[in-house]
């Protein structure tokens, strides 16, 4: 893991490194935040070893990974992504071109074992009609890609700004 | 749990200003911010990461601080340390005196001895 902050690369070396990455895993913040945060905690952690702590310590006092990543993470809800309930209907649409892809690859299936048992005319005639194109695969595959982007992207809205005078 | 809420409110509202004032005293970094708070004798004002880190990058936004490298000599490690602006200096001045004016209100209210009459 390394991170590259106002042209300085930082990177964390063991034994540190496993826990910071532990609490980077963790972390539900927006890639931006997340950099910040992990590098005011690992500026945070080199001071406190500068200045005598062992690591060990310095962990033990800071909580398991998750522990940190957790407290961090309802402190800083302001910032986190927001979730719209509708990402599901991108789930939905990429779960339907999923099931027609599956469809039209079991009547394939289907089609070309009869094309194995059948003479002659029977057999083309069944082709023609069922054998999918590329066109075929077109509209499930679409769906798919469209419905996973909808489904990532509106689990990923900006985050509301705060407003101020909510308390007022 | 109605003090504890009292408190936390008040420190929420004054904790842009002291971060403000901490920096204006010395550059710093995240961490160094949190043990000077927590080490004030009053033991009122020590916060969390996850609340001294959103006001440090609020306060950049709106460029009132600045964050840069501290490059440490010999081995030491590169630090993320933060810096007061011009601007923010003139923020700080402008809620010290807020500040002032409000204690000295509330000090009014509850130090009078009669009640007004009404």
């Amino acid at each position: 893991m390394k991170f590259n902050y106002k042209g300085q690369e930082v990177r964390f070396l063991p034994p540190i490194k496993r826990y910071m990455n532990r609490i980077e895993w963790h972390l539900h913040l927006p890639f931006k935040v997340k950099s910040q945060v992990m590098l005011d905690l690992v500026t945070g952690v080199c001071a406190r070893h500068e200045a005598g702590e062992s690591y060990e310590d310095i962990m033990a006092d800071m909580g398991t990974p998750k522990q940190v990543a957790d407290s961090l993470n309802a402190e800083m809800a302001e910032f986190a992504y927001r979730k719209s309930p509708w990402r599901f209907a991108g789930l939905a649409m990429a779960a339907i071109g999923l099931a027609l892809l599956y469809r039209l690859h079991v009547m394939e299936s289907n089609i070309t074992a009869a094309i194995g048992g059948a003479d002659g005319p029977t057999a083309i005639f069944v082709t023609s009609s069922f054998v999918s194109s590329w066109t075929d695969k077109l509209l499930p595959a679409l769906l798919i890609v469209v419905g996973l982007v909808l489904f990532f992207l509106l689990g990923h809205l900006k985050p509301q700004p705060k407003d101020d005078d909510e308390e007022k | 749990m109605q003090e504890d809420r009292f408190a936390r409110q008040i420190k929420k509202g004054v904790m842009e200003m002291l971060v403000l004032e901490l920096l204006s005293q010395q550059p710093n970094y995240g961490y160094e911010l949190l043990t000077r708070l927590s080490n004030v004798p009053g033991g009122t004002l020590g916060v969390k990461e996850g609340t001294l880190y959103p006001i440090l990058y609020r306060l950049e936004e709106e460029k009132l601080l600045e964050s840069g490298w501290q490059t440490g000599s010999g081995r030491a490690a590169p630090k993320k340390v933060y810096s007061i602006t011009p601007a923010g200096i003139e923020r700080l001045a402008r809620q010290k005196e807020i500040w002032e004016t409000f204690q000295a209100d509330v000090a009014y209210i509850l130090n009078q001895e009669e009640p007004h009459e009404i």
